[in-house]
Parts: structure tokens; sequence; C-alpha cells
């Protein structure tokens, strides 16, 4: 806004003028009388210009910086749902998904492209995966995670409430459909050490989760949906649950699974050793493994960048066609030739 | 003056939002529809091999209305609710403000200027119709007996003032019966109260200001009405004491317009009958034989002079006849059924065979500033019509005095009269004709028609008369009843004009209560209109600034207010449409209720309450520019079109909002309570922006909300992440802490204000109104340039040639005469036969100027 050109207007100087009254002055007597000074911005062609070049000028290396942050960032992703299924089962992945008979073991080797410094996050996508469904979102009770099974009201959990006339703890279709693939790393012989604590947020472990509510007929019905939970942890140490629990906005979301703590250099691979438990292939959705370093920005992504570049452009671009109009068609302010009553007004 | 029952007044601006909001309703209807039914597509289709959803297989039927109904949740926040509450306290501030402002205060009898019915502050900035009384309101009501004549014989003629004409003082003290009569009626033939003060002063308490002042004029000329004890009238007499026995007391009704008295000489025992009335109410009941061409010359000639007059007669009754009138006159004010008729009718029976004895002439000043007010108000294109009880020559002289109509070049005053039916109606074609001939050219057209006439058009030719009206830019009606005024009020606004009734009388009470706004002028008939009006002011001048400077003001603030109501409740309700889309149409909502809630009733609803501190132009300005007003009176600034302009704004507000948010917080930051507050706080930091763009003015207040509603929504929304119970537990801290989310917030504020002041700029600079020309002279400082004509376009200059027709020269400087248009060959042609064309006749009264159609035919 170009608020600085404005004039600042002082009317009230000649209101106590009225004989008969005594002078009257002070703030809210200028308010009574919508006197107040007030500043009126103007529209000048210089300040206009001078704006949107400013704005060019802050976005276009803002989007520099952010493309640079972003491809700083190096990403490894592999989709596996279906790489997963031996050949044999690929027309019929139902049925193997469903059929516990069949080994879900299955081996991915992802080659690193570019040296990558830990801490290197390890992350699992769903794509096509709606947990931001209101039948979905609404399934849990905050109530119940934290402080167990206190509260009988599971009412909010529906449909999955309860289990055989017991309740469930944790109740709820987000809890119920716990995503369950793990994942084991190793690069060249050895093992590579993943961190899986502290991937959930602190404060839902402290303050959402209970320290001592302990899942209870869990994933007992006749309908399994994700994986089961160690009966003997309290909730607040099942991080992956508290993880699955943060409900994501998009229909295409990775959650944290852990952090490899050791660099890795360029082209190692790595041998990635998964168990293919979850099912996501009845609904067409695909899984991804994510390794990804990360930045000040966060993860890898050129929106930020792209989205200021394409913004600095187009203020530069307003401010240079604004500088030709005027410098082509200057135009006096309060013309005469402009004021004519007669003239049709085109604007409303 | 009977009042009736006055309806609740609702504005031509809270009828368009009304509309809007309709308009709204039907768009919420149908996105619910459309989006239950994809709803429910999508759930047969996807969500039944969801199996994380666990939708049962076969539900009961009326599970397909739940997708429909949480839509129709989640689209309820499309209309505001929050914009009646909005309204109505900024209404109320306009109503306070009218009652603050010090500039219209009347300093002689300080009396501020008052609002009584808060509501329909903005109908006065779209007033295009100005029906003001006569007596009172354009002039100060201060009687002051100037002239009289007497037998036929003026006084007062040369000075002007006839209480110090020698003539009359040595008529009265030599005892001309004629004079001393003249005097007698003068002094008692009222229905004034005398009361003594402790000093011996004589004050009178009268209920017209006529009767004061002839009262006092007759003290002034040593017939000293000084006592009056049940019926017993004392008046002193040059020393001699005289009494008079109140009989009868024949009363004042506009009908009639003529009051009389029956009383009994006490010196002689004479019975009396003292009259004095309008003219038309007199002079024909004159004794057969008297001439009376004299006093009509007389009332001619006072009238012209813009005086007021009354006539004064008097007869001797017989014993008998006064007996046998009497009790007809008892029996008719007994009866229940149509009393006052019966009564007005017993009246005309001894009010007849009078002897006429003279004319008197009031003096009734114009207030101050008329002239001035009236000019600027039809400079900003509001048309005048005055409504008086007076006399036509009276009101012609006062309406050419106060700039209400021009003198001959320059305009011209039709005339409507005729004593029957058949004649009015040639008068009204007649006038009609000129009427339709003229409006192509530059003129001031008005016509004058008194109360008789009125009546036929009124109940006869009803839509000529609408046409006519519709036509003329000025009219004066002259000798009509308070009925008549307000159905000529009832006239116009079934054409659909907005009406502003200015009063100040008993009798304007049915008109003020009639038009949209009533105005009552707070004076020395009593607070009876002041009472009834919907605005009470001291003076006329007032008016003014009351209509250019508040009306204009509050039909600009309301018209933002209002549409950005919509703005910011459709701006999120599109974001949750959007969301729907990548919910699997499911109905989620992205904000939680708490958002929801504050959103709309605070967060985005205090900015928007200081625009009632908003001027976009000075008041200067606008007084020195009044044909700024058409903006409001057309409507420009609320109407579909620029609500459209909104509604685009909100939907592209809405992309720029949900679009940057979903991407820049996707993949592993696609928390939701994450997501929803980006989403959020952009549209926090948009809708300050547009308030902050859409601000002409910025007082300290504006800054203070508009910024100071941005910092409170930081705290609110801290306070909230600081609670382990809430859902947005160390949400915003989170988010406060993340680079990513203040680039999200300054890329969304850029790509949506950006455009916005681009094509602000480029209309303000490039096309701009006539409100953003004026703007740029005041804020530069330039030279401000005087402005043309009021006609927004140009009439079209079709028939040049009937210019010719008009100019007439009229008979000793009567301003009204009529052109003889029978007799032109041009007016023969063009009216061919059908003097009631309606249909091009219409047609071609709304080419010229689109606001003037009448929706009524």
């Amino acid at each position: 806004m170009d608020l600085d050109s404005g004039t600042s207007s002082t009317v009230g100087a000649r209101v106590q003028a009225i004989p008969g009254r005594p002078a009257q002055h002070g703030a809210l007597y200028q308010f009574k009388q919508q006197n107040l000074p007030a500043c009126k911005p103007v529209l000048t062609p210089a300040t206009v210009i001078a704006t949107f070049l400013l704005m060019g000028f802050i976005f276009i290396p803002l989007g520099l910086i952010t493309l640079r942050a972003s491809n700083s960032v190096v990403e490894i992703v592999d989709r596996y749902d279906i790489e997963c299924i031996p050949e044999e089962l690929r027309s019929n992945k139902l049925l193997y998904i469903t059929d516990d008979s069949i080994s879900k073991n299955c081996s991915r080797f992802l080659k690193v492209p570019k040296s990558m410094r830990a801490p290197i996050y390890i992350y699992y996508q769903l794509d096509n995966y709606y947990q931001n469904h209101r039948r979905y979102v609404k399934s849990r009770n905050d109530k119940q995670l934290l402080h167990g099974l206190g509260d009988n009201s599971t009412s909010s959990c529906k449909p999955l409430e309860s289990s055989g006339d017991l309740p469930i703890v944790p109740c709820g279709l987000i809890a119920w459909s716990v995503f369950n693939d793990t994942f084991k790393f190793s690069s060249g012989s050895s093992e590579l050490k993943v961190n899986r604590k502290n991937i959930a947020w602190k404060s839902d472990r402290n303050h959402k989760f209970g320290k001592d509510v302990y899942p209870f007929n869990f994933q007992n019905g006749p309908l399994i949906g994700g994986g089961k939970l160690d009966p003997n942890t309290p909730l607040s140490d099942q991080e992956d649950l508290i993880v699955w629990m943060r409900t994501a906005a998009l229909p295409s979301f990775r959650k944290l699974y852990g952090r490899i703590e050791e660099d890795l250099d360029a082209d190692d691979v790595i041998v990635v050793q998964l168990m293919n438990n979850y099912n996501a292939y009845s609904f067409g959705g695909k899984k991804k493994l994510v390794l990804s370093t990360s930045s000040w920005l966060g993860g890898k992504n050129d929106f930020f960048g792209v989205a200021s570049l394409f913004i600095g452009t187009f203020c530069m671009m307003i401010s240079i066609v604004f500088l030709l109009l005027h410098v082509k068609n200057p135009r006096p302010y309060g013309d005469a030739m402009y004021t004519s009553w007669n003239k049709k007004s085109s604007s409303s | 003056m009977s009042r009736g029952i006055p309806e609740p007044k609702l504005t031509a601006m809270d009828a368009m939002i009304d509309k809007l909001t309709g308009a709204i309703f039907v768009f919420q209807i149908v996105v619910v529809m459309v989006l239950g039914i994809a709803g429910n597509v999508w759930k047969d289709t996807e969500a039944k091999k969801q199996w994380y959803v666990l939708y049962p297989d076969k539900g009961p039927w009326y599970e397909l209305l739940i997708i429909p109904l949480r839509f129709e949740l989640l689209c309820s926040i499309m209309i505001p609710i929050s914009i009646k509450v909005s309204l109505d306290l900024v209404k109320g501030l306009y109503a306070k403000f009218i009652d603050w402002d010090h500039r219209m205060v009347d300093l002689e009898t300080s009396t501020p200027s008052n609002a009584t019915n808060t509501a329909i502050s903005e109908d006065l900035g779209q007033v295009e119709y100005i029906l003001t009384d006569k007596t009172g309101t354009l002039t100060e009501n201060k009687m002051i007996f100037r002239r009289c004549c007497i037998s036929g014989i003026f006084y007062g003629n040369e000075n002007g003032d006839a209480l110090k004409d020698v003539e009359l003082l040595h008529a009265v003290s030599s005892g001309s019966p004629d004079a001393v009569q003249f005097l007698t009626i003068m002094a008692i033939c009222n229905t004034v109260i005398p009361t003594q003060s402790k000093t011996g002063d004589i004050l009178y308490k009268a209920q017209s200001q006529d009767e004061d002042a002839l009262v006092q004029a007759a003290a002034h000329l040593h017939m000293v009405f000084f006592n009056k004890s049940g019926n017993i009238l004392e008046v002193k007499f040059n020393s001699s004491i005289l009494q008079y026995e109140v009989l009868e007391t024949l009363e004042f009704t506009s009908d009639r317009k003529r009051m009389s008295l029956v009383l009994r000489d006490c010196q002689n025992g004479k019975i009396l009958l003292l009259s004095k009335g309008a003219d038309e109410a007199i002079l024909p009941y004159a004794r057969t034989g008297q001439q009376t061409r004299n006093f009509i010359e007389a009332v001619e000639q006072y009238a012209h002079l813009g005086l007021r007059t009354l006539c004064l007669a008097w007869r001797e009754l017989r014993e008998d006849e006064y007996q046998e009138w009497s009790l007809m006159f008892k029996e008719a004010n007994s009866t229940l059924v149509d009393r006052e008729w019966r009564v007005a009718e017993v009246c005309q029976r001894i009010e007849h065979n009078l002897e006429v004895l003279g004319v008197t002439a009031i003096e009734d000043r114009l207030q101050d500033g008329v002239p001035e007010t009236i000019e600027t108000l039809r400079k900003a294109g509001i048309n005048f019509w005055m409504l008086t009880g007076d006399k036509q020559n009276t009101a012609i002289q006062i309406a050419l005095s106060c700039n209400f109509i021009s003198p001959e070049p320059k305009g011209q005053l039709l005339s409507i009269d005729g004593k029957t039916e058949d004649e009015v109606r040639r008068s009204l074609e007649r006038v009609l004709l000129t009427m339709r001939i003229t409006t192509s050219e530059p003129k001031d057209v008005a016509f004058v028609i008194d109360g008789w006439a009125l009546d036929f058009a009124l109940n006869h030719y009803r839509k000529a008369f609408t046409e006519l009206a519709i036509l003329s830019r000025t009219a004066i009606c002259c000798r009509v009843t308070p009925s008549q005024k307000a159905q000529l009020v009832q006239i116009l606004k079934s054409c659909d004009y907005r009406t502003l009734a200015i009063g100040d009388g008993g009798n304007d009470v049915r008109m003020i209560q009639q038009a949209d706004i009533g105005v009552g002028i707070s004076g020395r008939e009593g607070l009876q209109a002041a009472r009834a009006a919907d605005y009470s002011i001291g003076k006329f001048r007032f008016l003014k600034r009351l209509i250019l400077v508040h009306g204009r003001y509050s039909y600009n603030r309301t018209a933002f207010l209002s549409q950005y109501s919509f703005y910011k409740s459709l701006l999120i309700c599109f974001i949750q449409i959007f969301f729907s889309f990548i919910s699997g149409v499911s109905g989620t909502s992205l904000f939680n209720s708490v958002s929801l809630m504050a959103y709309n009733v605070f967060y985005t609803s205090v900015p928007v309450l200081v625009s009632v501190l908003d001027k976009d132009l000075s008041e200067e300005t606008v007084i020195q520019h009044p044909q700024i007003l058409f903006y409001c009176q057309a409507g420009r600034l609320l109407n579909p079109s620029t609500f459209a302009g909104w509604f685009g704004r909100s939907l592209f507000h809405a992309v720029v909002v949900f679009l940057i948010s979903i991407h820049a917080y996707a993949y592993d930051k696609s928390e939701m309570e994450e997501v929803s507050m980006v989403a959020l706080s952009g549209c926090i930091w948009l809708q300050a922006f547009v308030v902050a763009m859409e601000t002409n003015s910025f007082t300290i207040l504006q800054h203070l909300a508009i910024w100071g509603n941005l910092a409170g929504f930081y705290a609110i929304n801290w306070i909230f992440s600081a609670l382990p119970a809430s859902g947005m537990y160390t949400i915003m801290f989170r988010l406060c802490r993340q680079p990513s989310y203040w680039i999200s917030i300054f890329l969304m504020t850029a790509a949506g204000m950006s455009p916005i002041l681009a094509i602000k700029y480029f209309r303000y600079t490039y096309r701009p109104s006539k409100i953003n020309t004026l703007q740029q002279a005041e804020r530069l400082g330039g030279p401000i340039v005087s402005l043309g004509t009021i006609e927004p376009q140009p009439r079209p200059l079709i028939e040049k040639d009937v210019s010719t027709l008009s100019i007439t020269q009229p008979k000793n400087r009567n301003p009204v005469y009529e052109p003889l248009l029978s007799d032109s060959p041009n007016a023969t042609r063009r009216s061919s036969g059908t003097p009631f064309d309606f249909f091009q006749s219409q047609s071609r009264s709304s080419l010229p100027n689109y606001s003037r159609n009448c929706k009524d035919n």
C-alpha cells in the first residue's frame, strides 16, 4: 500500500468557530463530528509502479533462494506397492494382500543419487488415501487416547467404538487403520541404524496420548484393519500410531517412519527389507518409500520457488506495463477533461 | 390531523441486500445439490472400495441425504449472519453522527438534529424526489402583517408596512366604520387566547401563526383583544372596552379554508357573523351586488409579492335566522356519522351573503439558505415538488425566490387548471404533451397544479398524471389537502422513486409518514411533524448536509460493508467447497468450529466496522460538487454488477489461498490442523488488505482495527495453541516458527492483492469515475474544476425545433402561461391523434436517463 504519499488533513481546525457553543476539542469530539485526522492515500503512478517493482524485486530473489533450498534436498522416492507383488499375483492384488499365507516380504534396492547428510528422514507415502474423509477424521476419541477407558463415551468413534460388547482402546477408524508396513535398511553389508524414536510430535506424546493408557480389545473384531498394537506399551510410546493419527489434509501424504542418522554417499545402494502388509490395493492407492534430507524450508518442494518467481515476474511485468502506459499516456490528475459530467462513466 | 399507522420503512439498500442474499441462497442450494449428488456418486463408486472408511454395504435410504445435509451445514456460512448485526451497529452510528453533528444544530433555538429512525440513513443518499411543504419549511413561519386592503383602499403599499402607513392610522383614528370593523375581525375572529403577564403585557396563544400576526397587528392599531373569559371576548379600542359574546365557532378546516364566528355584540345586542378565510372561500359568497373585483386584484397583487392573503368579511344575522341555524348546527355537531361533512354543510348555510371588508397580507420570510440549499440539491439531481396549502400565486412567487423554478428564459412553468373535469383533462393532456417535447431540452420545465385540478387528476387521470410526474423535475401543487400530499408521495413511490417529504406542521404528517424518508422541521407549528418524522432538523438548510454528507456517506459505507460481508463469507465457504474436492466430496470441514465462529464474529467483522469512519471525499468537496450524489441515487456502489465483482474477488482469493496452502503444505507437512491454520491465516491477511485497499481515509481507528485485528488473530490463536485440551494445541507456535508459513502468507497476500491493486489503479487512473477524479483533485491539491451539467448522459437533442414553441410573451409578468400547443402545427403532427400514448412516451422517457422509468405502467 502506498500510505506514504497520503496527505494528512486536519479539518478539525475550523470547527470551533461556531459561536454560542463552547469550543470543543479532543478526540471524542472529532470522532463525533467525523473529523478525526485522516491519512488519505492516493494511487499515484509513482507509488503503484514502485510498489509492483518492489514486489518483483522481493519475490524473484525469494523464489531463487527457495528453489535453491528445495534443490539442496536429496530425495529418493520408491514406489513399491506393485513391485512387491510376485509376478503371478499381480492380476489379483486383493488376493495377495488378504491371504495371510502369502509372504509379504519384499526387498527393494535404492541407489543414492547424491550424497545425503544425516539426518535422513524416512517417510512412507500414501497416494489416493483419504485420511480427510469426514467419516474418517471424526472417528476418534481424544479423551480416550489421553485418559483411557475412564470415559466411556466412545460414540464419536463410530463405526468402531466397540467390539464384542467391549470398548476398543484406541477406538475409531483412524487407529483401526494404522499403517503397518515395516522397513529395514542396510547398506552394503552393514545394517543402517534407523532411529524410530521421537518421530511423533512431542506435544502429542506428552499431552494427547496417555502414558498409562494401553491398547485394549484392539483389532479383535471380525474386521481387521491395519496393524496391531502392542498391548503392553502405553499409547504415548506408540509413536507410529501417534504419527498416523495426525490426519493428513490431502489425499496424498507422507508420514515419518524414522531417521537414518548416518550420512549416505553417492552411488551407495541401500537395500530395503520391507513387509508389505498394508492394503492399498483395494482402492487403487499407491505406497511409496521416501528417503529425504531436509533444508531450512523442509523437504523437497519446488512450489515456493516457482510461485515466488511467477508472482515476482508478474509484478515486474505489471509495473513495466504501467510504466509504459504512464509514459505514453500521462494523465494529469483532476483534469477538467475527465470531470465532465456528460461523459458516460464506465466504471461502477 | 389523523396520523394513520406508519409502516415500517425499508431502505432501497436493504431491499437490494435482501435480493442479493436471496441470490446467494439460491447459489448455495445449487452448490449443495451439486456437491450432494457428486458426494453420493463418489461414495458409491470410490468410498465403498476404501475399506478404512468402513461404509456399510447397505444403509437405509435416508443415508442419501447425509452428504447433501453435510454440505448444507458447510455452506450455511455462505450467507453472512453477521451482516445484520454489523449493519444495525453501523446504522445506529450513522444516526448518532446526525445527532452529534454540530453543523446541523439550529443555533437560534439550539435544537440539534435528531434521527428518530436509525435504520434508513442510506436512503438519504438515494433521494430522488423531495416533496416540501412551504410554510414553515421553506419559510420561517414568522408571520408579519405587512399590507391590507380595506374597501378598495390599499395600505402599506408605499413603505411595505401597513402598521406604519399614516393613512391607515388616520383611518383608524378617525373611526372609519369599515376600518374599525376590519380591525375587529382581525382582533377577534380567531381562536386566540390572550393571557396577561405579570408586567401587564398581553401575550397571545395562537394555534396558527397567521392569527397571531393578525391579532398583534390589530393590537398595534389600538384594537387590543385583551381578555377572553368563557364566551365573553373583551376588546379595548381607543380606551373604550367592547364586549362580545361568542355564540358559535365555525372552525377552520383545510377543506372549508375559512373560519367564522357567530357572536353577539354586547353593546347593541346584534348578532354578527365574522368570517376570515382564503379568497376563494370568501369572495364567492359575497353579498349580491358587492363588487369583489377590487379584492381579487388585491389578492393577486399580494400573491405576486409572495404574501399570504386572507379575506375578511362579515354580516349581520337576524335573530330568527340565527336561532333556526343554531338548531341545525347543534344537531349536526351531535351526529355520529359523517359529522365533519355535516357540520361543514351546515356552516355553508350561514356563510353567504357576506359583506367583504378587505384583504390582509402577511409576509412569511424565507429561511436562511433556502435558495442555496435548493440549488445545490437540484444540482445533485434531486427533483423538488412543493406542496402547499397556499394560493397559487403566492406559491409561485416563493418558488421563484428560492430557486425552485427558474425565471422566464431558462425555465417554463405550465399550469394545469380548470373548473370542470373536462377542462382539467384537456389542460393535463396539453401540459403532458409539452412536457414530452421539452424533456429533450436543457430547460427547467415545471408544472403547477391546484388542489381542485389535482383532485380530478388523481382520481380520474392517474396514469397521465403519473407520467407527468415522471417527466417533470419540478412541480408546484397549491391548495392541496394533507391527504392529497400523501397521495402525491404515493404516486412517486409507485414509480420506484425514493422520496423525501419535509414539512413542519400537522398537515404534513401524513405525507411524512407516507414518504420513504420523512423529515420534520421542529419549528413554530409544534413538534407534530418532527415527532412523526424519521429525521427532525431545525432549519431547511440542514437538509443539504443531511443528504449530501450524512446520506451519501451512509450509502457508501453500507455499500462497502454489506458487500464485504458477503465477500468474506464467500471466501471461507469457497475454500471449504474446494477442500471437499480433495476430501472425497464427503463434506469434511477444513476449519475447526472455533475458527469458523471466530472468523465471522471477530476476525472479519471488527476491521470492517470502522469503515463507518471512511470518507471517500471530504465534506467540502461533496458540497461543492453535489452531482456526485448521482452515484448513490443510481445505486452505483451496490448493485448486482458490483456484487459480481466482489463475488469474483472472493472466488479468486479462495483459489489463491487454497492452492497455495495445499501446495506449500503438501506431503510430510499436510497435517490437517496446520493446513487449516495456514488457509485461515491467508484469509485473515487477505481480508485485512482488502479492507485497507477499500478504505479511502485512514484514521487512527482504522489502523487500529485493521492491523490490531491481525495481531488479535495471532494472539487468540496463540492462546488456543497453549491449551492442551484444544484441538489446535501447539499448532500456531509450530507454524510461526516455520519459514514456510510466512512465505506462504507472503505469497498469498501478494498473489491475492496484486491483481486487485493493478485493476484498481488502472481504473482509478485510466477509467476514473467521477468520485476518483474528485479524489485525485482533492488529494493532490490540483485544481478542483467545476463540473458541468447534472445529467449523467446527454439527453438526445431530437426535437430542437420545438423550443420556439415555448417562447410566448407572458402578459404583465405573470409567470403562469401556457404555450398554445394546439395551435402549433408541430404539436398537432406529433400528437398524431393519441394524446395518451403511454407506450411511446415511456420508452422515450426512459431513454435519456435510465433511472427515470416508471415501473408502474
